[in-house]
């Protein structure tokens, strides 16, 4: 005889709501919605327990919600973010069961089925398996409401109109006091029954089902005959994907580092056949040691494009072996890639590319040498992809932005702009090859009395920067910069740039804040005394 | 890359009792000994024999090579040294070459794009490696000379840019100059060592020691201006004056 079937159904009734709420928790405390346009109106989408206590449902106009509550707050409804979040809930339902499935039944998604058939005893038996999870959704934030049936259907039904309390029972009398949209027919078969006085789904179970189907579709007795387990009814769960992970036990715990080096190569070769024959490449590979003292100890390597070569991928881990401590001896080791890409065969015959570039040819722009990538990754391994460089050019004119850096692994997938286009104007007034990371203040010291200097300028007469005086020579300027007001948080202040030269020949790339309304040219002998001895601040060096 | 054919007439020691020897006597050496021993030494890497021009035409003439000695290490000091090698990097290397430019962490003098693509750098092709310590630069500088995958690889040795100032970095010590000159002959790079503060004076594995200090600009709109002077050349004569050179706007370069 067949184990009956068990199934739960979540019902996660302010999935849209507390997805917002739970990065913003001071949101739950009062009314709060989510809207989406609809037909051309404004449409609320999803409300809190809060906004539906003051009598704000889904579907309401927004200017109906607005004049029922003025202080809602509102966000616009975001269905990816949801079903991102149903998923990311989905896959931690795997804890209870690996036959998880996305309830879509109301046509929005938002609950969860699981078939938890012969499950139930390692967690205590279904109620109390019921109950932890409603109990570390609610920890996570998530209100859901939960129901165990024998069929996908009834579970549904029961959890979405049901009252959550009995687990147990025959099952058509649990379902027979719910009304008949439980079963999830179409909105009109629903208000045909109840036209006909069948509000209940126990009210259908006496009528003769060919009647029932010819008056208010097939669709309805199949879902009946489905809920009552009459019908064959199967979830659909996520298709399970083998993970990439390779294992290694050893009889004798080992521990010398070539000993390890070794058992890491053979993981290696096995992963990168698997990875061929599946034509991929890993961007990240994780390598777990497990200690005969229990302990577990991982290293994860990443690379800047999808690899496969394991003697290339053994040099990224052979930086950082060394770091790790295999206490009294390791019993096993496992080589896991959570991240992996399409890898053609054509990729791989780069390292030809590279030789030819040895002799000669270089290797063209944009396609930087993958024996540079290789080295990259190797660099990374040892100083972490973070810190390693590049410009990213902006086509803006505030000086900070205009040169800052990305790390080399992000810039591989952005790309940019064609190498033909030139990433700044060549008209360009001379800018130093080196920004300090932030303005620095200097002590300037200015006599302003005895008139401008030839430039025109207000450049002070000497310097303090770091801590040494600097006479001014010369400095040519001002070439004025001002803050791009379009952005919320930029420096509010124009900037006047001067190149400055002093005495024994250091350039420096300087500014001051010039009061505003002056225009830089038609300096009065005040302005100038306020910045010469105000806000100078040097910027950048000249080589 | 531009690249010149080296001269029959240079001599790249290995050793640095070969450097010793040359400069000893190196005028005594008979001219088959040391097409020989040049013959010897360029078999050995990639870009052995092959210079690099440095844009000015005096200071090729007083290189071995006539121009800057590729996969070698080339040693820069003084305040100014660091935008002298931008200024080799951008003469002597082609558009498309990727450069490797290692700094330690905290400096707060970091490479500014628009300036650099003045100078004619595309810094789509430059690399910034952030090193925790001096070690982690000599091991980043070391790796990368010895890939072969990049032109360039720089290093600024010392924790800040003190101009003028006291030396805030240890000097590079010969052993550690001869690891990085055998991992530029595998590889066949340019290394360029920067010691901004003043660096060694001490006996070092480098082909070249250059000390490039600012000087006054001849015209405010000219792009830099140095005093260069040839400190130390393997296998060929210490020049006894130095250069005035300067760059204008447009980037050509004058003495």
């Amino acid at each position: 005889m067949t184990q009956p079937r068990s199934l739960i159904s979540l019902w996660l009734p302010y999935l849209a709501t507390e997805r917002v709420e739970r990065k913003d928790p001071a949101l739950a405390e009062a009314p709060f919605a989510t809207y989406m346009e609809s037909r051309g109106q404004m449409i609320l989408a999803a409300v809190n327990p809060c906004a539906a206590g003051a009598g704000l449902t889904p579907g309401m106009s927004l200017a109906n919600a607005r004049a029922l509550y003025p202080d809602i707050t509102l966000r616009r409804a975001d269905p990816a973010a949801e079903r991102t979040v149903l998923e990311s809930l989905r896959d931690w339902c795997v804890r209870y069961t690996p036959w998880v499935a996305l309830d879509g039944s109301n046509g929005a998604s938002d609950g969860l089925l699981l078939d938890v058939t012969g499950c139930g005893h390692l967690f205590g038996g279904d109620a109390a398996m019921l109950t932890d999870i409603a109990e570390r959704l609610d920890d996570i934030g998530f209100t859901a409401r939960t129901a165990r049936a024998e069929t996908p259907l009834a579970a549904v039904a029961l959890a979405r109109f049901g009252d959550g309390k009995t687990i147990d029972g025959i099952l058509r009398e649990r379902l027979a006091p719910l009304p008949v949209e439980a079963l999830g027919a179409s909105a009109e078969a629903a208000a045909g029954l109840h036209r006909v006085g069948l509000h209940k789904i126990g009210d259908l179970y006496a009528l003769p089902r060919s009647s029932l189907a010819t008056r208010f579709g097939l669709d309805l007795v199949t879902r009946l005959d489905r809920a009552l387990g009459d019908l064959p009814d199967a979830i659909s769960p996520k298709p399970h994907a083998a993970p990439y992970r390779v294992r290694l036990s050893f009889p004798e715990p080992i521990g010398t580092p070539e000993d390890i080096a070794r058992g890491l190569h053979r993981l290696l070769t096995r992963m990168t056949a698997r990875l061929e024959r599946e034509q991929r490449g890993c961007r990240r590979l994780t390598l777990s040691v497990y200690r005969a003292d229990g302990d577990v100890r991982s290293l994860t390597v990443g690379v800047a494009r999808a690899a496969r070569d394991p003697h290339h991928l053994a040099r990224l881990f052979s930086e950082r072996l060394a770091s790790l401590d295999p206490g009294f001896g390791i019993d096993s080791m496992i080589l896991a890639v959570p991240v992996v890409e399409d890898l053609k065969a054509e990729q791989q015959d780069s390292r030809l590319n590279g030789a030819a570039g040895e002799k000669g040819k270089p290797s063209t722009g944009r396609e930087r040498d993958p024996e540079f990538d290789r080295l990259l990754d190797r660099l990374a391994a040892r100083l972490g992809s973070g810190r390693l460089l590049r410009i990213d050019p902006q086509r803006s004119h505030v000086p900070e932005r205009a040169g800052r850096f990305v790390s080399v692994f992000q810039s591989i997938e952005a790309g940019g702009g064609g190498p033909e286009v030139p990433p700044w104007p060549a008209d360009l007034p001379i800018r130093p090859c080196f920004l300090l990371s932030a303005p620095e203040p200097v002590e300037a010291e200015g006599d302003r009395s005895e008139g401008d200097r030839s430039e025109g300028g207000g450049e002070p007469v000497r310097f303090s920067w770091r801590g040494r005086w600097y006479e001014v020579d010369r400095a040519m300027g001002p070439e004025r910069l001002s803050h791009e007001w379009w952005r919320p948080n930029g420096e509010a202040r124009q900037r006047d740039y001067y190149r400055v030269e002093s005495k024994t020949g250091q350039r420096f790339w300087m500014y001051c804040n010039p009061p505003q309304g002056i225009p830089p040219q038609g300096n009065t002998a005040r302005a100038n005394a306020n910045t010469a001895t105000g806000d100078w601040f040097v910027h950048g060096l000249f080589g | 890359m531009r690249i010149m054919p080296s001269g029959s007439a240079s001599l790249k020691a290995p050793m640095q009792a070969g450097a010793d020897l040359a400069s000893k006597g190196g005028r005594a050496l008979p001219e088959d000994l040391r097409r020989k021993i040049a013959a010897i030494e360029a078999s050995g890497g990639k870009g052995a024999g092959r210079c690099l021009s440095t844009g000015v035409t005096a200071l090729d003439a007083s290189l071995p090579g006539r121009g800057l000695a590729l996969a070698a290490v080339h040693e820069v000091q003084g305040s100014a040294a660091a935008g002298f090698a931008l200024h080799l990097l951008a003469s002597g290397l082609s558009g498309e070459d990727c450069i490797l430019w290692c700094v330690p962490e905290g400096r707060r003098d970091p490479l500014y794009g628009p300036g650099l693509w003045q100078t004619g750098i595309d810094p789509r092709r430059l690399v910034v490696a952030v090193c925790r310590d001096r070690d982690e630069v000599l091991w980043t500088v070391e790796e990368a000379l010895k890939s072969g995958s990049v032109a360039a690889v720089v290093a600024q040795m010392d924790k800040d840019r003190s101009r003028g100032g006291p030396v805030s970095g240890k000097p590079v010590d010969l052993t550690v100059s001869r690891r990085l000159q055998l991992a530029a002959e595998a590889g066949g790079g340019l290394g360029i060592i920067l010691s901004e503060g003043g660096g060694a004076l001490g006996p070092s594995a480098a082909a070249t020691r250059w000390r490039v200090d600012p000087a006054p600009l001849f015209d405010m709109r000219d792009r830099a201006c140095w005093q260069i002077a040839l400190l130390r050349v393997r296998g060929g004569a210490v020049p006894d004056k130095d250069w005035r050179v300067r760059v204008d706007r447009n980037g050509q370069v004058s003495i």
